[in-house]
């Protein structure tokens, strides 16, 4: 059904990875610019980090949780923009375009469908070490072991 | 008496047959204490469980979004598909040798007085009344290691509400939890890596292997097998590892045949368990109550740091009559994040203020709108009505945790409202949470699902009687979260072990009478 994306190598994984198919990866990308960039973008390792791990964890969900994931960033990447009167892909609209559009869901009955990539790019990006010392978590490392070494 | 031991379903040969006394389908809060008394008493116990086993210093190697993946059933996004003015429900729930208690928070709560007062005057079911169940809850409080949270573990974010609760004249009790030399690691919900918080595994499963017990994980029931009127064992397939693909596949099968099945799988794999046997119950599956949560995140001016102290350490049972039940917790950030309101600068000077952030929580007692529909798949089709009534109390219950927030002075309220802004006063609050608010727009969670295979004084009422036996095999036995008989207002893990305990004393004595002469 979609075009495979790059594979990229995740030694923290100790697998192959396959990251998100063709344009859902394009719109969590630009998803993830809409959340997670605070003006001076996001480093190049963790929106990898992100990706790969979204997809490893969308796949260990099951079929049903990864179909609707994938499905609300395509919907995102191609039906919202147009339904809510912006044209173009969302991942080629501007940042403040996006950043409109998503206001716009938010307020309607819609709203459980950015929610679920949403909540779940949240869920790993702030589990990379950076990403939680930059806002503040000086709590021990999610991953003792990491606190070991 | 039979050696105990731990097996690891994807390493044992392609086709198993077991021979036992009993075999208990389920590993967690239900499964575990069957599976100790039954053990103890000289019995021949095999458990089987369908996720994998995990000791608890590997918890520690897991990124909470790693846990979930591991040891969450479909990594904890199971969804509830909401019918009519009903909102989106998440049920979390657990897949791993000690089931969802694995993963709980450790709060630990009896059945409330009121409850019980229920089963026996509306219901009829005298055999459950607060005085018969006391011995049970005893037993399973002792070995599950219980013990009220200090005050100096209250965290500041949780003694910010209180504050504010105090205030407003609600008076706020300090509750207890199933761990003993927790040392604050602030990731109950994702195993406890030094093995302080009690869960099955840890305060029943170990037990029950000393005693003889076999307890094998990656074993997927699929049938329970009958002959003549008679349970006659279960049978089902060995299950891989995950691989890198996250699928799990078939590696081999089994058959157990014992004298006594025992169904504890949990109040969603229960049924489905049942009704892919060929259970008839017309009240299998039904009157799923669910005690549908929701949380509320406030901004205050000074440092918090909630991840320091007890995750969890109060409650308030004062507006237990109206129907909601409140209790203090706190997240890991990347929890917390997944659930802020905006995107784009506001999004990001929200979480940039995590320190400041503090959560309270609630649950409403609800009346049994869910059920589990068999589907084509591993996974059943989960669906929910919310009542009128359950909707005004979650309002009800909203409200209060943000009104005491702002009279403990928070700046900011963040509503578990799709698309409300930050709350300033309670007039911006009345504004979102009112009648006319679509409960589709209000995000929920749920991690006590119960009463799909309730318990009722005869076949017409019920899927079992009141020592969970069925109606239909006289040598099957449901001991989990399925057999309550209405919701129970509180979190459910010490409900079920002790209910769980009180069925295992009574088939004790059946089957072994002379162990505890
Ligand atoms: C994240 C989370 C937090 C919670 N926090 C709290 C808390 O703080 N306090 C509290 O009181 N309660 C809490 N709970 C609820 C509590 O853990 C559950 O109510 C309780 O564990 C349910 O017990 P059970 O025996 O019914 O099911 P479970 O404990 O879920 O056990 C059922 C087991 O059966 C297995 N199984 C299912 N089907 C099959 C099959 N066909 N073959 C083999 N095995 C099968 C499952 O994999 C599972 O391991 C929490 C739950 C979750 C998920």
């Amino acid at each position: 059904m979609f075009r495979r994306g790059p594979i990229e190598r995740t030694a923290r994984l100790g697998y192959d990875a396959t990251v998100l198919p063709g344009p859902t990866e394009a719109a969590a990308r630009a998803l993830c610019q809409c959340i997670f960039d605070r003006g001076h973008g996001i480093p190049p390792d963790r929106m990898s980090f992100a990706l790969v791990d979204v997809d490893d964890f969308t796949r260990r969900a099951g079929p049903k949780t990864r179909f609707a994931f994938l499905a609300s960033l395509l919907l995102l990447q191609w039906i919202w923009p147009l339904a809510f009167g912006f044209f173009g892909r969302f991942s080629a609209l501007p940042i403040s375009r996006r950043l409109d559009l998503l206001e716009k869901i938010e307020a309607t009955a819609l709203a459980p469908m950015l929610v679920l990539p949403k909540a779940m790019l949240c869920l790993v990006f702030f589990e990379h070490p950076d990403a939680l010392k930059e806002i503040g978590y000086d709590g021990r490392p999610l991953r003792l072991i990491e606190a070991e070494k | 008496m039979t050696k105990g031991a731990y097996l690891e379903g994807r390493n044992l040969g392609p086709k198993q047959q077991i021979d036992c006394d009993v075999v208990i389908v389920g590993s967690g809060a239900g499964g575990g204490p069957m599976a100790r008394i039954l053990a103890e008493a000289g019995l021949d116990v095999v458990v089987l469980e369908e996720g994998p086993w995990i000791p608890s210093e590997v918890y520690g190697k897991f990124r909470p979004s790693e846990t979930l993946r591991h040891i969450g059933r479909e990594a904890g996004t199971t969804a509830v598909l909401g019918l009519g003015d009903t909102p989106l429900i998440t049920v979390m729930q657990g897949r791993a040798v000690g089931g969802s208690t694995v993963l709980t928070g450790g709060v630990c709560f009896r059945v409330p007085e009121m409850i019980h007062d229920r089963w026996v005057k509306e219901r009829g079911l005298d055999m459950l009344s607060i005085k018969d169940l006391e011995p049970a809850f005893e037993a399973a409080e002792r070995e599950s290691s219980v013990a009220v949270v200090p005050e100096d573990m209250r965290s500041r974010a949780t003694n910010k509400w209180v504050e504010g609760a105090t205030k407003l004249g609600i008076p706020v009790k300090s509750m207890s939890r199933n761990t003993e030399g927790c040392v604050g690691y602030g990731r109950c919900n994702f195993g406890c890596p030094v093995g302080a918080k009690k869960s099955v595994d840890l305060a029943y499963l170990p037990a029950a292997v000393a005693a003889g017990a076999r307890v094998y994980s990656d074993c997927l029931v699929e049938k329970v097998l009958t002959k003549e009127g008679r349970a006659r064992g279960v049978r089902g397939r060995l299950l891989s590892a995950r691989d890198a693909r996250g699928s799990v596949r078939r590696v081999g099968q089994f058959e157990v045949l014992a004298k006594h099945v025992v169904l504890a799988a949990g109040t969603v794999h229960t049924p489905l368990l049942m009704m892919r046997s060929g259970f008839r119950s017309p009240h299998l599956g039904r009157h799923m109550t669910l005690h549908p949560g929701f949380r509320v995140v406030a901004r205050f001016a000074d440092r918090l740091e909630g991840w320091k102290g007890a995750l969890q350490s109060v409650y308030v049972d004062h507006f237990e009559d109206q129907g909601v039940t409140l209790t203090g917790l706190f997240v890991p950030p990347s929890v917390l994040a997944a659930g802020l309101p905006g995107t784009g600068p506001a999004f990001a000077e929200r979480i940039q203020n995590l320190d400041r952030l503090a959560i309270f929580g609630g649950i409403v007692h609800d009346e049994g709108g869910g059920r589990v529909h068999d589907v084509p798949g591993r996974e059943p089709l989960l669906t929910y009505r919310l009542g009128a009534k359950e909707k005004a109390e979650m309002i009800h219950g909203t409200k209060i945790i943000a009104e005491a927030f702002l009279a403990g002075g928070a700046e900011e309220v963040y509503l578990p409202v799709f698309g409300a802004p930050a709350m300033r006063s309670m007039e911006d609050v009345g504004g979102v949470l009112h009648d006319q608010l679509s409960a589709r727009r209000m995000e929920c969670v749920t991690f006590h699902p119960l009463g799909t295979c309730r318990i009722g004084r005869r076949r017409e009422e019920g899927v079992v009687d009141a020592w969970g036996r069925s109606f239909e095999l006289p040598n099957l036995t449901v001991a989990c979260g399925s057999v309550f008989p209405t919701s129970i207002g509180v979190n459910s893990q010490l409900p079920i072990l002790a209910m769980s305990t009180r069925m295992a004393w009574r088939l004790r004595d059946e089957l072994a009478p002379r162990a505890h002469v």
